[in-house]
């Protein structure tokens, strides 16, 4: 599978979130040919465990107050040591879930959702839904994948790229020209993910996979709900 | 990458979530082949052998008194092929617990109150890749190897194990190495429907009238019987 990466861009903005997407493709078209393919979108969802009565001494650092609240909180800080879930859903990766936890991370059907929702309600409970939209250019060998990524309806959290870059399946060549094409663009500042923390470990010169994209996806997100 | 070809849509493998209506019978070994005859005189096709390896796991932590929300146990099946695969026997360990095909399952603990048939939630979802044993262990589940729940015809069970990595977890070959749970080899007769919701009114009760058919029609063969509830609790005390 070819090998990905993701630019990250939430810092304070000239241009209002919601012309964002239109002003990275713009710069796209001013210094290559790029083919729109259509729309993509993206669904994220974290949840944490829930904490027994008995030991939450264990977090009483965390100014975090105990709740049974089925209802994001989206300024709560993850406690230290705390339990996290993600789940995510790309349109390009139809019908199934990138599961992924501090230390593992599968692909699952996406009736998982309805498992989780019904029969685990009492080990994990939802704090965030974050979900993205936007669009796809074809440049040569790279795909660009450019989607706002919103808390609801309001709250914007940051442009989210995805960059395919289609000749290799090996992270270490890839890296760099991910970079390179990116650099030239002249987007406003962000930040690179290639490889994901969480999800267990990436297995250092393997072929590239789903999960590698999915382990990206999941350190952004995560971030852009503690950060 | 091409998706795996479905399972086949009779199995207890295929499908995710859906609300099960069943009733069961407990069948003597000696009148199991009579049994399936009648079976496949009823539906017009021949019995199928499936293998299937069960992994139960309960939760690590008990249940926060006071809570509202149950705790239940989970399962890993996998469909195991009645033969070893040739490589897999030629390696040191053969079967690899890690590699098979898993499929998640959460068993809702039967409905309350005097229905005709076993009436049951069943949630599950088929991994991809990934380490399906790896996610179940962080999402705070851990392998309980003493219990056994199943919904196959026969319980069997793992010879002792020897000292190969995941050994805990079984290795169900040789296949002549199972024991059956119930040392007279008796077998559970399984009849379920299943159908998308519970709050599908008009598909459960054309359920019902589907599972007192074939009731009737086994009438004078074997009884089949709405299970007490509590046999089939998935919930964790």
């Amino acid at each position: 599978m070819p090998v990905t990466g993701i630019y990250w861009i939430n810092t304070p903005l000239t241009t209002p979130p919601q012309n964002m997407v239109p002003l990275l493709a713009d710069h796209l078209g001013k210094r290559h040919q790029p083919i729109y393919s259509g729309k993509w979108s993206l669904e994220h969802r974290l949840f944490r465990e829930t904490i027994p009565s008995s030991t939450t001494t264990t977090s009483a650092s965390s100014s975090s107050p105990p709740s049974n609240s089925q209802s994001p909180q989206p300024h709560q800080q993850l406690p230290a040591g705390g339990n996290y879930m993600q789940y995510l859903s790309l349109s390009h990766y139809p019908q199934k879930l990138i599961v992924s936890t501090p230390s593992a991370i599968v692909t699952l059907d996406c009736e998982f959702e309805l498992l989780v929702r019904l029969g685990l309600s009492a080990l994990w409970s939802p704090r965030l839904t974050l979900r993205g939209e936007g669009v796809m250019y074809e440049v040569d060998d790279f795909k660009v994948r450019i989607a706002n990524i919103m808390q609801g309806n309001e709250m914007w959290k940051g442009v989210l790229v995805e960059v395919e870059y289609a000749p290799c399946s090996t992270l270490a060549v890839a890296e760099g020209v991910i970079r390179g094409f990116v650099e030239g663009l002249g987007w406003p500042a962000g930040r690179f993910t290639f490889v994901g923390k969480g999800g267990g470990r990436r297995v250092e010169g393997e072929e590239w996979s789903v999960l590698d994209t999915g382990r990206q996806y999941c350190e952004v997100l995560r971030m852009g709900w503690v950060g | 990458m091409p998706p795996p070809p479905p399972p086949p849509p009779h199995l207890s493998f295929a499908q995710s979530a859906y609300h099960e209506l069943s009733l069961y019978s407990h069948i003597p070994a000696a009148r199991q082949p009579q049994i399936l005859r009648v079976i496949s005189g009823i539906t017009g096709m021949l019995p199928e052998t499936t293998l299937e390896h069960h992994l139960v796991y309960k939760p690590k932590r008990p249940r926060r008194p006071g809570s509202n929300t149950e705790l239940y146990y989970l399962q890993l099946i996998s469909i195991v092929p009645e033969e070893q695969k040739q490589e897999e026997r030629e390696e040191k360990g053969g079967y690899d617990v890690k590699s098979q095909k898993w499929r998640m399952r959460l068993e809702d603990f039967p409905e309350y109150g005097g229905k005709p048939v076993t009436s049951r939630n069943v949630f599950g979802a088929g991994f991809g890749e990934g380490d399906a044993l790896g996610l179940v262990d962080s999402l705070g589940f851990m392998f309980a190897p003493t219990t056994t729940t199943s919904s196959l015809s026969w319980v069997l069970l793992f010879p002792p194990s020897h000292a190969v990595p995941n050994a805990q977890y079984g290795n169900p070959y040789p296949t002549s190495g199972l024991q059956p749970l119930d040392p007279a080899r008796s077998w559970v007769l399984k009849a379920a429907i299943r159908v998308k919701s519970h709050q599908d009114l008009e598909s459960v009760s054309t359920g019902h009238n589907e599972l007192k058919g074939f009731k009737e029609l086994m009438r004078g063969i074997c009884d089949l019987e709405v299970v007490e509830r509590l046999a089939l609790d998935t919930r964790v005390r």
